[in-house]
Parts: C-alpha cells; structure tokens; sequence
C-alpha cells in the first residue's frame, strides 16, 4: 500500500518542482525584453559598466586618502559587492511593473505560483549585477591593496554570486510587500537600497552600529557576503570563509522562502478584497 | 448539475470600501449557462459583469453563495477551474507589451502546462486563426488595439479552455476591428465552445448570443433570447431633432407608433419611435418642412430592458 502512495507523492513533487521551473523560466523571458529596453551590449559595456567603474573607484580613491590601507581594501571589495546588489534590489519594483501592465489578474487566474514567476520576472537584474560587480572587483582591487591568489578567483566570483542572488531574494519580499501597498513602491525601494548599503558594512564596519541595528543587518545577505570576501582576501582560512559564505547563503534562503509564501498569502489576502486585482 | 458549463446560486460579492457601507457589486445572483451556449451577458457601467467574470475565473472569492464551471466548485476547486476557463478582458492591458506576439502566446501556454511542441503548433494555429501570423514577431506595442485584442482572445484560447470568458471585448475598438472581433466571437460558437460574453452593447449581445441576461446593481433580473433583444434595438429608435417648431412637434407626435416626443436640452427633441415605418414617416416629415439636424441614435439598454420587462408583464397579464 505504501509504495504506490509514496510514488504518487513524488509525482506530485516533480510535478510542483517542473511547474516552479516552468514559471522561473517564463519570468525570465520577460525580464530579458525588459533588459533589452534598457541596455545594448554596446551601452551596457561603454555606458553602465563604465559608470559603476568610475563610481567605485571614486569611493575607493576616497577611502585611500583617508583611511589607511586595510580600510581603502575594505572598501573597494565593499563598492564592488555593492554594484551587484544594488542592481538585483531592482527586484522591488517587477511587481508593481506588473500592476501597472494589467497582468496580475491574469496571473491570478492561471495556474502559475506567482511566487516562482516573479522570482524569473526581473532575474536579469541580478545576473547584470554579478557580471559588473565581478568585472569591477577584479579590475579595480589589485590597486587599493587585494591580491588574489589562482585559486581565491573563482572563490570570488562564486562569493559575488551567491551575494547578489541572495539579495536578490530579499528584494522579492520586498516586492511583494509593494503589492500590499503599491503605492509605497518608491519609498520601499529607497529604504531597502539604503539600508542595504548603509547596514552592511561595505563603507561603514557593523560593529560601529548600536545593537538591535546590527541585528537588523544580520538579517541582509551582503554583510555576511562581504565578511567572506574580506575573510578571503586577509587569508584567513577557507573554514572562516566557508561559515560567512554559509551565513549569506542561509540569509538568502530565508528570503526566498518568505517571498514564495507572501506572494501566495498577497495573492490570496487581494482574491478576498478585490483592489489589486482588478 | 454538472451538465451545466456555468452555475451560478445565490452568488453575492461585497467590496469593503474606506468609510462607506460595503457595496453590494453582486446580489444573490442566479445563472445557469449551458454547454456550448454563448450567453450575453448586458449590464450597463458598474453593474457586477466584470465581478462575476472575475469570481468565475478564481480571481476573486464570493462573499457569498456558489459559483462552478463544468462541475467545479470555483473556491473548493479553484486549481481545476483555472485549467478549464480562459479569460479575456476587455481593454489593452495584461500584455507584455515588450514581447512578441508570439513570445506573449508561448509564455502563457508554456504557464498553462503545454510542452514544447504541442506549444508551438498551439501558438501557431492560433495566431493564423486570428490573422496575426504576419506579425507575429513584432513586439505587442506595436500593435493596434484591435490586434491586441485579438492577440488577448488567443491568449483566452491557449489552454483551450472549455468555457471561456469574454468580459467587454470590443470596448475601445473601433468599428472595423470590433466588427472582424465579433466575427471570431461567432466562429468559436460554431466550434461548440461555452462563452460568457459580457458587454453593455445590446446590438453585440443580440448578433453573437443564444441567450441574453440583463445584470443591474449586481442584480441578474431576466434572461431573454437576443431575438427579443434585437427585435426592440432594430425597431425602436431615436431621432434627436435641434430647433423644432412647436407646431411641428405636434404634428410629429400624431404620426402613428411614434412613442414619444420629449424636449431634451436647450432645443433638442427626441422623438422615439417603435417601427421602422415610423421613422420613415418622421423622417419624411422633418425634411419636407426643411429641418435636416437630426441624428438617428439606438435606444438605451435601460429602454430596452424596461420594455422588455413591460412586454412579458402584458403578456403573464393577457
Ligand atoms: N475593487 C473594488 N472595490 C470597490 N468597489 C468596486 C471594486 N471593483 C468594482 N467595484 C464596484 O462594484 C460595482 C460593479 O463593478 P464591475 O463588476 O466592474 O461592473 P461592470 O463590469 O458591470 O462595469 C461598481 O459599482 C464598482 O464601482
Ligand atoms: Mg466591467
């Protein structure tokens, strides 16, 4: 008796997992006609990446006239980390970009996990961010005191990855949340940005924050991130690095599994009210 | 029971609004459509169409009373719904307007579960069907409206949905495109599909349904055939008449089946009329005295639908 019961529910498993990947997929087909709206590889190249350059390196120029060498290296990887994340918090803003286009009902109506779609919906932010944050660290840190062994390389575009994707999924709750008040869309925008560059230490060390704020930037994916890289840069071990990486990694997860259920719990809360989905 | 497309008992939805009463958009609303029956549904603006067209779909709950489709309860079955109905609402949003025609069409069959290959021949069929294989690579936001439209029927059409809602389709369109729109509309009827067509256009509800509802207030009062619909719209209509005489407008008023003549405006009059002979004679009338403002306009849905009530009323009478 228990086996074929077993099997179904896998079935059913499967069945969920290849609807997910489905929706992620989908998302994703139309946040690269959004992308390509907005950039060319031309101006991708010429226009943004040389704007992220030169920002970083302004920060981290400044960082090198004031502080001593170790605070202009915390900073430089800081920026850079930043570049990344920043563009993956644009992840706020897909779903009311969807308001505004009409699609909710639609979606509403269908059988996709909102959730899922909108976790494709604006992936090209992200995959952006890791491509030009990974370019600027490895082209601007050699000249404010990083050095990069062969080996620590892929360990740090893996670390850039894994930070830019986790954030990524704090934006999706953010996201959400805009479906609950979206007219609040810009202001959470500001305040997620701000906190994520101010809290997590890419310019100012957590420790200078009182306690509850450092608890607050526990919670944000790009602190953990960052103290792995700069773990990994001191050459402070693989073992140290492997539990900050750890940290963001699970910072991440959390994230994503708390947007998977407030899309669904949202999307459910307007099925009774009626507003957003109209 | 579940030999009906569409059943609807004592359905009612109340909104909650920011310091007023809850508005009542739909009122104990009862409705059976059967299958393969196209089923106008006529209401004027804020009647509870677009909300029962919404309860259907699973987008929003009822507050009240039971909604299925092919036999699913709409809220306990909600899943098994959404695979069974397509919707299409009117207006030229809910497309990604920076993909394709094609890529729009592929996104939702790929989200409705087809796999590749049954997508592909699926897109492609419907986008001959609807006379959009031409540009089908072009992004939706070079589309006209009605292209649109038609683009938002063939995504309704994608999981080829046993019923399938239209909620005010051609709102917005012009003539033309409303025209060739209502052709499609009356190709699906012939290929046995279940439709609920929502409109406020009593015309559009009397040429494309087999029955006709009236929702009023979120009220569901009468359900007719489109032949009594379309007998009132073709025979009754209005001339709007500027800087008629007064010894004139008596003269009017005596022709025979002239129903009514009533100062309208500053110098308006509207003269309503119930035969078409009528309006030959009227018109006549005005050209030969050499007034030639006039404007011929259909009757209201509320004329229609009172007539209506008062015809059947005269007949339980007689
Ligand atoms: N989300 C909402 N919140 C409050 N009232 C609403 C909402 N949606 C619709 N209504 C009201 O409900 C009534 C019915 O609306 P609707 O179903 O859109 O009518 P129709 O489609 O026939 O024009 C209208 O009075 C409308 O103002
Ligand atoms: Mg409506």
């Amino acid at each position: 008796m228990r086996a074929p019961r077993t099997g179904k529910a896998a079935k059913a498993a499967w069945g969920r997992l290849g609807a997910a990947a489905v929706a992620v997929r989908q998302g994703a087909v139309v946040t690269v006609e959004d992308f390509r709206a907005y950039y060319t590889w031309r101006s991708w190249l010429g226009g943004w990446l040389v704007r992220l350059l030169c920002q970083v390196l302004f920060f981290s120029q400044l960082a090198a006239l004031v502080g001593d060498s170790g605070y202009a290296v915390h900073v430089v990887l800081g920026a850079s980390l930043l570049v990344g994340v920043l563009q993956a918090m644009q992840g706020i803003s897909t779903t009311v970009r969807d308001i505004l286009l009409g699609t909710l009902p639609l979606l509403a109506a269908s059988p996709v996990r909102p959730g899922w779609f909108f976790l494709g919906r604006s992936l090209c932010w992200p995959v952006s961010g890791v491509v030009s944050s990974s370019i600027v660290l490895l082209a601007l840190s050699p000249f404010f005191g990083a050095s990069w062994t062969a080996v620590q390389v892929p360990l740090v575009l893996l670390l850039v990855l894994l930070t830019t994707l986790a954030t990524y999924c704090t934006a999706l709750v953010l996201g959400a949340v805009a479906l609950l008040v979206p007219m609040a869309n810009n202001l959470l925008s500001a305040l997620g940005t701000m906190a994520v560059t101010v809290l997590s230490g890419a310019i100012t060390p957590v420790h200078f924050w009182p306690g509850p704020v450092q608890a607050v930037a526990e919670t944000i994916p790009v602190t953990h991130g960052l103290s792995a890289l700069l773990l990994l840069e001191s050459d402070a071990g693989l073992g140290p690095t492997a539990h900050a990486a750890g940290r963001a990694a699970l910072a991440g997860l959390c994230w994503l599994v708390l947007s998977l259920v407030a899309y669904r719990l949202l999307f459910n809360r307007a099925r009774r009210g009626g507003s957003l989905l109209t | 029971m579940t030999g009906s497309a569409i059943e609807v008992r004592e359905l009612t939805r109340l909104y909650r609004r920011k310091g007023k009463p809850e508005l009542r958009a739909l009122d104990s609303v009862a409705l059976t459509v059967p299958r393969g029956e196209v089923h106008g549904l006529l209401g004027p603006n804020g009647a509870g169409k677009t909300t029962l067209c919404r309860v259907l779909s699973t987008v929003l709950l009822p507050s009240s009373g039971e909604a299925a489709v092919l036999g699913r309860d709409v809220v306990r079955q909600a899943e098994e719904v959404k695979r069974l109905i397509g919707i299409v609402f009117g207006g030229d949003r809910g497309l990604y307007p920076r993909l394709t025609g094609r890529q729009n069409l592929d996104m939702w069959a790929s989200l409705y579960g087809l796999r590749r290959r049954a997508r592909r021949v699926r897109v492609a069929e419907l986008l001959e069907r609807m006379g959009l294989s031409e540009r089908a690579e072009e992004r939706v936001q070079t589309y006209s409206r009605g292209m649109k439209q038609r683009l938002h029927l063939a995504r309704g059409l994608v999981c080829d949905p046993g019923v399938l809602l239209l909620d005010e389709p051609t709102v917005g369109m012009d003539p033309v495109a409303a025209h060739d729109f209502r052709e499609l509309v009356r190709e699906l009827r012939t290929g046995g599909h279940t439709v609920l067509l929502t409109t406020h256009d009593m015309a559009e509800a009397a040429a494309l349904s087999d029955r006709v509802s009236f929702l009023d207030n979120g009220r569901l009062t009468l359900t007719a055939s489109p032949e009594a619909v379309g007998d009132v719209v073709s025979s009754h209509e209005r001339l709007e008449v500027r800087a008629l005489p007064a010894a004139l407008r008596a003269r009017v008023a005596a022709l025979p089946a002239v129903a009514a003549v009533t100062a309208v405006d500053g110098d308006t009059t509207r003269i309503e009329t119930e035969t078409p002979e009528a309006v030959r004679a009227v018109l006549l009338l005005l050209v030969e005295e050499g007034i030639t403002d006039i404007a011929r306009t259909r009757p209201s849905l509320e004329e229609v639908y009172l007539h209506l009530v008062g015809g059947r009323g005269m007949a339980v009478g007689g």
